[in-house]
């Protein structure tokens, strides 16, 4: 079997697909790259068995065929390469010859009917999305996901389509984001759906020249496509917490303070904060905030002091630095909205506009003080 | 909380109250992981062979252990002690420091505000704590131990260099019965004859713990009740029914082992990169194998084929085997566990 594929093309669809090959894997056929080559070009796929991305790529075929090849190997090499076609020669028993000017590799490939098969979406509703609006929903959301493994549910970000309504809401137990975007018309799909986070953000890499977006909603499944591109995910089955519940509706404390101020006064101080608990403290009054921070092992202080209108009884709270920056790097208004009740509840961030409403839940750090 | 375990099982099984009962091990193995006050009476005490136990004490109840339970209680008293004060330091589940020189209550006596404490833990739980209060940790940790069970006992400034001085060295927190001997044998009984010995002299004969014990006979301890505990190790252990004698089935039961640590090392988001090994013989001879890493380890099976290399080095276990354990230490700092205080959102 014989072809040959533009060096380019081929470099970004790897560059792409490497994105979803998990780094270290228990299956050797998900770390290589499904070539399917039909008759008017390669379908490219790669999946860590939650997420597939498949890219097409046009391409002058002689043969049809399948072969599963190694992607770091082939990532590397594409990359010393100059511009141009390369030619592929693939063997009886899976070999793979590669030919350019410069010489010639091989590498072993693997059967492609050992590749995991993409999952079938049928009985599928859509939902049309305009791609600025699902950008907006994953740049607000995804930040706030869990890492934690042990909570697949937090994992995923969940989106809920009403009437008019999409809301899309993010946390990790520690951090919320509820985001809601207005929509003009109903929709087929009215419900709701957990997606995985590392779906959300190969969707959102290939957001950029594109406008209205179907996304297909089976029992099991998503599935979303571009041009030559198209990602499936399952979808997190698991509960997700009732959201609602934990936002507070009688915090009190109005704070209002510019966010860059305040951004960068917690980046400064937080240098000095302990490494591994990342706390720090504010300390609200009338007409200032005191950012500060103590790590007592390393014998390390930072402390600023910046302008804040405030009303309620002086407040001193702590937090994880790293979460507040996060927190406040999101918020779009240059002078932003936080409510407050105690230091051991929630503090809300909210921002809202005819379209958009965006409320912001983080959790504080018992102090000791 | 007083003889912890023990007492939540007989709150909850009145028919094991006012008898000897032992949580943890059985008659034939294990070991007794608490006491009840009866069991005591008998020379019972934690961490001795259910078998030793049993002889002493024939009719000696063992009760399984239900740690749900007792970490249910531990977060009870948890959450009355932050009603005082933030600064609370968790020395086990049942177990914790709290300065209350600021304090919410705005009390001005501390053994008031244990008083109140103790109060509270007897009618939220209907079980017993005995409270030490003073002016330092070290101080308060061997009040606490005074008058147990349901005892308070507090040691005001201008009383605590004399109360040290009489006290016998083996009540010091901080000396084990080990050091004791060993104090007793140069002709140290009590804090007066400690008190004798230069710091130099201390080092030179205890090692780095001499220092301890220079200042802590002198009440000085100006350690801070600190909130935050940075978990040093994970691991789990296995004491088995019966002795394992072939290697095989030494493998077995180290996958079971390595699988449990694993578990938890995932759940608390743990890197380690010493592994070591401990292994104890029929014969109660411990024997540790350690090895530190350049990398931490990174998935079960990893851990498993180290842990083998560790059980065959230098040479797999020649008598037969009584217990194993597998531990983590060493832990790459960006993964710290994260703080205790952290508040999570109570869906």
């Amino acid at each position: 079997m014989f072809f040959s594929i533009d060096k380019t093309k081929l470099q970004s669809s790897l560059i792409q697909l490497n994105k979803v090959i998990p780094t270290r894997s228990t299956l050797p056929i998900i770390s290589c790259v499904l070539f399917d080559i039909r008759k008017d070009g390669i379908e490219l796929r790669a999946t860590d068995l939650e997420i597939t991305l498949s890219i097409f790529v046009n391409s002058e075929i002689k043969e049809t065929g399948m072969i599963a090849i190694p992607i770091k190997t082939l990532l590397d090499i594409t990359q010393e390469l100059d511009e141009g076609d390369l030619s592929f020669e693939i063997t009886d028993i899976g070999k793979i010859i590669i030919n350019t000017h410069y010489g010639k590799y091989t590498i072993m490939g693997k059967q492609a009917d050992e590749f995991p098969a993409i999952p079938t979406i049928d009985q599928a509703n859509e939902l049309l999305l305009k791609s600025d609006d699902l950008t907006e929903m994953i740049d607000n959301t995804v930040y706030a996901v869990s890492k934690d493994e042990m909570k697949p549910a937090l994992q995923g970000v969940l989106l809920q389509v009403k009437e008019n309504q999409l809301i899309t809401v993010a946390t990790d137990g520690h951090r919320l984001v509820r985001y809601i975007k207005d929509q003009a018309k109903g929709q087929a799909f009215e419900g709701q759906v957990v997606m995985p986070s590392k779906f959300l953000s190969l969707i959102r890499n290939q957001l950029s020249n594109i406008k209205d977006l179907a996304l297909k909603i089976s029992e099991n499944h998503v599935q979303i496509s571009f041009d030559d591109t198209t990602i499936y995910s399952r979808i997190i089955k698991q509960r997700f917490p009732d959201y609602e519940s934990v936002i507070p509706q009688d915090n009190d404390k109005k704070l209002v303070v510019n966010k860059n101020e305040l951004l960068s006064s917690v980046k400064r101080v937080s240098i000095f904060s302990n490494k591994s608990t990342r706390q720090i403290s504010l300390s609200i009054t009338k007409d200032s905030l005191t950012i500060s921070t103590e790590d007592p092992e390393n014998i390390t202080t930072g402390k600023e002091t910046i302008a804040c209108v405030y009303e309620g009884e002086p407040l001193l709270i702590g937090y994880n630095a790293q979460y507040l920056k996060e927190v406040l790097a999101h918020q779009k208004d240059d002078d932003i909205n936080v409510k407050l009740k105690t230091p051991v509840s929630a503090t809300i961030f909210t921002h809202k506009t005819k379209k958009e409403n965006i409320v912001t839940l983080l959790m504080p750090i018992r102090i000791n003080d | 909380m007083d003889a912890f375990y023990a007492s939540v099982e007989q709150r909850d099984h009145p028919e094991y109250r006012g008898k000897p009962v032992a949580v943890g091990g059985s008659k034939i193995r294990g070991v007794v992981a608490a006491a009840s006050y009866e069991a005591r009476k008998y020379g019972i005490h934690s961490a001795m062979p259910s078998r030793t136990a049993y002889k002493k004490c024939p009719h000696i109840i063992f009760v399984r252990p239900h740690f749900d339970v007792y970490t249910e209680v531990s977060r009870q008293i948890m959450k009355i002690f932050r009603d005082y004060t933030d600064k609370v330091e968790p020395l086990s589940l049942d177990e914790a420091y709290l300065d209350v020189t600021c304090n919410k209550v705005r009390f001005n006596s501390a053994s008031q505000i244990a008083k109140e404490i103790r109060a509270r833990i007897k009618a939220e739980t209907q079980l017993t704590a005995s409270a030490g209060v003073s002016y330092n940790k070290f101080l308060a940790k061997i009040a606490s131990d005074i008058n147990k069970p349901d005892g308070l006992t507090v040691i005001p400034p201008e009383k605590a260099i004399d109360f040290l001085e009489k006290l016998p060295i083996e009540k010091f927190y901080g000396i084990g019965k080990v050091t004791a001997e060993k104090m007793k044998s140069v002709g140290i009984h009590n804090g007066m004859d400690l008190k004798q010995w230069s710091r130099e002299d201390l080092l030179l004969k205890f090692g780095k713990s001499g220092g301890y014990y220079f200042h802590a006979v002198r009440g000085e301890d100006n350690r801070e009740v600190s909130s935050i505990r940075i978990r040093k190790s994970l691991g789990a252990e296995r004491t088995f029914d019966t002795d394992l004698k072939d290697r095989e089935s030494m493998v077995i039961q180290l996958g079971i082992i390595c699988r449990k640590v694993w578990e938890r090392m995932e759940k608390k988001q743990f890197a380690g990169r010493t592994l070591t090994l401990k292994i104890k013989y029929h014969d109660f001879e411990v024997n540790t194998r350690s090895r530190t890493f350049g990398e931490s380890v990174i998935g079960y099976p990893e851990l498993l084929e180290k842990s083998l290399e560790l059980l065959n080095t230098p040479h797999p276990p020649k008598k037969p085997v009584r217990l194993l354990g597998v531990s983590f230490s060493n832990l790459e700092p960006e993964k710290a566990e994260e703080s205790v205080d952290q508040i999570t959102l109570n869906f």
